[in-house]
């Protein structure tokens, strides 16, 4: 079963070193030794107030995938309504119930790159944040994010090749 | 269903009860669609086993009326105005813990169903209501005068595919016939162009294929299962479940390259790719019309099923034929349809008495 696992994650790694993908400055097992454990560096989209952050997930891959989901969080510190701002965690259905094998870990990433500019305050995991949203502050949300892009994650560039 | 989200931080909202998870539509790749709040809660299905299927609770759902419990204190203690927003969000809070602890109890449950069980007598079937309804009892006897077995399958949202799956492979097994045998490999074999031209990546099906799909239909096809064996196959989760979603990948690339046929079937809010992606792709979600349509002519499995449900007329079955267009092709050596039984939210398998 593990072997399987590898195979597939290893027929990821090699197409997304085929083509890479501007919106995904990285997307690499963090060692040689356990391909279960995944980096990725998010490049945020522009005209979002995410515009120039790098954002870096932690992947774990259990060994059933890809029939389950891989684990992802955020490990640079994000402002989003559907992200705890605490541990990372991501509130998003296709990590959880409506996962399926056809998705990919660079797919995921990219839908949790979408995720960014589509929050949605309903279901939220950073209250302060999605309560801007509710009330209809859309200035005042764009600007605490912006913040958070600029304390946390524009200094991440430089970081990635450490990670 | 564990999700993340859901804190309850707005004492005034009926909202909060929500537990939406942002949803992100398919094939992000190439389309920038997202689909939020909409996501429709996932309902698990119902362990009929062993009990009365009336009395089972349908599905889990997050409102607070139909909780299992709503706390105690609240309820009855207070009615003044001040306190009951306040409490009111504190139930919520407590009813979605309650709601999740009460899924996971149910997952419990299913899970102690083997995915896909031994024969039984169709009697068993009768037993099982022996304390319900008599409209399904009266169904049972009708089924029973022409059925002799079931064949149940664990009810967590994939019952469809796996009675599919399992009932096609044991007809080929029983068939001794080459020709049929022969035809259902080129049918799998033949998948693999739909899976290119409905756009899904390489990597998605070809391990999937090459690793279980088409080594379980060799050995089936020369003969070298038994029901013993098959049955093996099938309860060992991850054969089973690549199977499944491999079924489940079949299901969704026909949609996708028949979706001027499909999309009708849709609901206004669903393009067919969503669909696909949330409701035929991912695991555990239930099968429905669509779905048995779009499998049966995308194999040619012809496919009967016989719909119980407690509101139809007491005296009889109905049975829904999903035959493959056979025009146009010539003639193909024709499998004995699978039988399947539906009741509501669950399949099993049926068997033909000779």
């Amino acid at each position: 079963m593990a072997e399987a696992v590898a195979r597939r994650l290893l027929k990821e790694l090699k197409d997304y070193q085929k083509e890479p993908n501007p919106d995904l400055a990285k997307l690499s097992p963090i060692s040689d030794d356990n391909i279960l454990v995944w980096n990725a560096v998010l490049r945020g989209e522009s005209d979002t107030p995410y515009e120039g952050g790098h954002w870096t997930l932690r992947i774990e891959i259990p060994k059933t995938y890809p029939i389950h989901p891989p684990k992802i969080k955020f490990l640079t510190r994000i402002c989003h309504p559907n992200i705890s701002f605490k541990t990372g965690e991501i509130c998003l259905d296709i990590l959880k119930t409506a996962w399926s094998p056809a998705w990919t870990l660079q797919s995921a990433c990219m839908a949790i790159r979408l995720l960014l500019s589509n929050p949605e305050p309903t279901s939220p995991l950073n209250c302060d944040a999605a309560n801007l949203l509710r009330c209809g502050d859309f200035m005042g949300y764009e600007s605490l994010v912006k913040m958070y892009t600029q304390l946390y994650a524009m200094d991440q560039q430089e970081n990635e090749a450490n990670s | 269903m564990n999700m993340g989200g859901g804190v309850d931080y707005n004492n005034s909202t009926t909202e909060t009860h929500e537990k939406t998870e942002a949803s992100i539509s398919s094939e992000v790749k190439e389309t920038v669609d997202i689909h939020s709040g909409s996501e429709k809660e996932e309902t698990k299905e119902t362990p009929i086993e062993n009990t009365n299927t009336i009395t089972e609770p349908q599905n889990v759902s997050t409102t607070a009326e139909t909780a299992p419990v709503s706390s105690p204190s609240n309820e009855t203690s207070d009615t003044t105005e001040g306190k009951t927003t306040a409490n009111a969000a504190q139930e919520a809070q407590i009813t979605s813990q309650q709601n999740w602890e009460y899924e996971q109890s149910i997952k419990k449950e299913v899970e102690k169903t083997p995915l896909v069980c031994l024969t039984e007598d169709i009697q068993k079937l009768y037993q099982e209501y022996e304390q319900g309804s008599e409209v399904y009892r009266q169904k049972i006897m009708k089924l029973a005068e022409r059925h002799s077995k079931i064949r149940r399958c664990r009810g967590d949202g994939n019952c469809f595919y796996r009675a599919f799956g399992f009932a096609w492979f044991e007809r080929l097994m029983d068939s001794k016939d080459n020709n049929l045998r022969q035809s259902a490999l080129k049918s799998l074999a033949d998948t693999i162009p739909l899976f290119k031209e409905a756009g899904y990546q390489e990597l998605v099906y070809q391990d999937i294929y090459e690793e279980h799909i088409e080594k379980q239909m060799k050995i089936v096809a020369n003969g070298e299962y038994d029901e013993d064996m098959l049955l093996t196959i099938f309860q060992t989760d991850e054969i089973s479940n690549c199977i499944v979603f491999y079924l489940r990948l079949i299901t969704a690339a026909y949609l996708k390259l028949h979706r001027e046929e499909y999309e009708p079937f849709l609901g206004f809010e669903f393009g067919m790719d969503q669909f696909c992606s949330s409701s035929v792709e991912a695991m555990d979600q239930e099968a429905d019309h669509i779905h048995v349509m779009a499998l049966t002519k995308a194999l040619k499995v012809p496919v009967e099923i016989a719909y119980m449900s407690g509101s139809d007329a007491m005296e009889q079955v109905n049975f829904h034929e999903f035959y493959p267009d056979d025009e146009g092709s010539k003639g193909t050596v024709t499998l004995k349809p699978l039988v399947l039984l539906y009741r509501p939210g669950h399949y099993d398998i049926l068997y033909r008495r000779e």
